[in-house]
């Protein structure tokens, strides 16, 4: 399949489940929102070792808010309950709890819950007040610029992680360009992050490594430095490689996300410098989600 | 379907108890069976057809013609609505678990006692204790929604656990006293020694008290966000309490009863 003179690869990209949720961060104003949304999601592009992976959604107008102020939504992932319970409460306590005038609610309302307020309001002192409004609990804890204001709980649901596709580019400049393209596009989707920086990732790594301690390493058949010294994927003109990574809150979320950024991707083809199209995968044996390539553009 | 009607035969000289009519109580029962329930009037046990013209379909929705003798309308009731038109007496809506009541008139005292959810709504004038504590209980109303639109009596909120209790008119003495949790809010004036004893709990205020107890203590004035929430929530309740909505949550705050751990709060609207 050649799209604009883009070669898309006879591949598929394996995806795994994840336990997803969605908080609404309002603030004062929407730089208070943006700023309390981008430490939560902060250091949040992996798993392996960031215990969650995280991205602002979108930003929301008041009338989209239960506080009716300014607001973004954010979307957090992680591995198990557990551990997203676990994330949820460092990342809520020590980003949003701080940042001056927000407030925190749940932005999915779904059977399994996870607590939000319900443990963080501790740091009230016992000053802590609860509210039930329209039979949700919001816990009231004074902070030293008035009240922090969180739902007790948050909705959690099954989701999808490690949607993927790798851009191969005749250079550095022109894969970049086709990402940042893809991106735009990407992030007018809801119920999806990329949450690499920029949405974009150049170190797309294998499983495991010659060094015992570590459980993953660099992609090497993808490196354009490695084309003479290892078993490459990559033909000679190819000169950069890079990948954008998905996190949806299902697999219908992330094969739309997926689509509108390999079409934007295809749209800037050939003449921008784009030379394939392929995707990250372990042989479909570890996830339980594939996307093909081919399908999606087809 | 229509609704269920009960029309006084003549005008009550002793007090009704009407709990046993509510929705699910005559679920499933034809009009000749309802009749014939037991219904007791003063210390007297009579049928409710003695007293009552029952008449309409049988349907999850009581009517019944107004009378301050009627006690305990809807007592512990758990689904349906039932309507009064006209006055209501003593005890209406205690205990009740769910569904709708709604007062054209004016009840009496220790309306929605011990009230743990559904809705009641007053058209005129509740008397003392609404949304308390019966004599020998610890606690109050536990959850549920309450709209006055006229005045309450005395000790509005008395020991009240959790819910809300909306007051359009007037409050008299000692409103939220020994609240425990949940939101009273007064939208006329309220009387003299307001929140005694609260330990926490909000009553909200649209008119400042003329005189505060000394054992509250002035906290400043404050945009508090769980206020936004609220009055976004009583948007549908028609006036007053509707006229909220969109406000600024900007309000003083005082803290007390300091008498009684001093977590409660009473906020007047600036």
């Amino acid at each position: 399949m050649i799209i604009n003179g883009v070669s898309i690869d006879e591949t598929f990209a394996e995806a795994f489940g994840m336990r997803g949720t969605r908080l609404i961060i309002t603030a004062h104003d929407l730089t208070w929102a943006r700023h309390a949304a981008v430490a939560l999601t902060g250091f949040a592009t992996s798993v392996i070792a960031c215990g969650a992976e995280a991205g602002i959604e979108r930003e929301l107008s008041p009338d989209e808010t239960p506080d009716g102020r300014p607001g973004v939504s954010a979307l957090l992932f992680a591995v198990s309950s557990k551990e997203l319970g676990k994330q949820l409460e460092r990342r809520v306590g020590q980003c949003v709890l701080t940042c001056p005038t927000t407030a925190v609610f749940a932005g999915l309302d779904a059977p399994e819950k996870l607590p939000l307020g319900k443990t963080l309001r501790f740091f009230g002192d016992g000053f802590q007040n609860s509210k039930v409004v329209a039979g949700r609990r919001y816990w009231r804890v004074p902070v030293m610029d008035g009240e922090f204001l969180a739902e007790e709980t948050t909705s959690m649901v099954k989701a999808v992680g490690g949607g993927n596709f790798l851009v191969l580019a005749q250079d550095q400049v022109s894969a970049l360009r086709a990402c940042e393209a893809a991106i735009g596009e990407m992030r007018k989707l809801p119920n999806v992050i990329m949450p690499f920086p920029g949405g974009v990732v150049r170190s797309g790594s294998k499983v495991g490594s010659k060094y015992k301690a570590l459980p993953a390493s660099t992609n090497d058949a993808f490196c354009p430095t490695l084309r003479g010294a290892t078993r490459s994927e990559l033909t000679s003109d190819i000169g950069s490689v890079m990948e954008i990574v998905i996190d949806g809150l299902t697999d219908t979320d992330v094969r739309a996300a997926m689509k509108s950024g390999l079409e934007a991707v295809c749209r800037v083809g050939a003449a921008g410098g784009v030379r394939r199209i392929s995707a990250g995968n372990y042989g479909g044996k570890l996830g339980q989600f594939h996307f093909h390539l081919r399908e999606i553009l087809a | 379907m229509s609704a269920l009607t009960f029309t006084l035969r003549q005008k009550a000289v002793q007090r009704i108890d009407v709990s046993c009519l509510t929705p699910e109580k005559v679920a499933g029962m034809s009009l000749d069976q309802i009749r014939t329930l037991p219904i007791h009037q003063g210390n007297r046990q009579v049928s409710v057809g003695e007293l009552f013209a029952v008449a309409g379909g049988v349907s999850d929705e009581l009517v019944f013609s107004g009378c301050s003798q009627l006690d305990h309308v809807g007592q512990g009731m758990s689904t349906g609505r039932i309507r009064v038109e006209g006055d209501a007496g003593a005890y209406v809506g205690t205990a009740m678990r769910s569904g709708e009541i709604v007062i054209s008139g004016s009840v009496g005292i220790f309306a929605a006692c011990g009230m743990r959810g559904g809705t009641l709504t007053v058209g005129g004038n509740a008397g003392d204790f609404l949304g308390g504590a019966l004599p020998g209980e610890m606690r109050g109303m536990r959850g549920g929604l309450v709209r006055v639109l006229g005045n309450a009596g005395d000790r509005a909120g008395d020991r009240m656990r959790r819910g809300a209790i909306l007051i359009g008119g007037n409050a008299g003495e000692c409103c939220a006293s020994r609240m425990i949790a949940g939101t009273i809010a007064v939208f006329g004036t309220i009387g003299e020694r307001a929140g005694y004893g609260m330990t926490r709990g909000t009553l909200l205020c649209a008119t400042a008290p003329d005189r505060i107890l000394p054992t509250f203590n002035e906290c400043g004035t404050f945009e508090l966000g769980f206020l936004t929430l609220l009055f976004k929530q009583w948007a549908t309740l028609g006036a007053p309490f509707a006229e909220l909505s969109g406000r600024s949550p900007r309000v003083q705050r005082l803290m007390g009863d300091l008498g009684a751990g001093g977590k409660g709060e009473i906020l007047v609207l600036r």
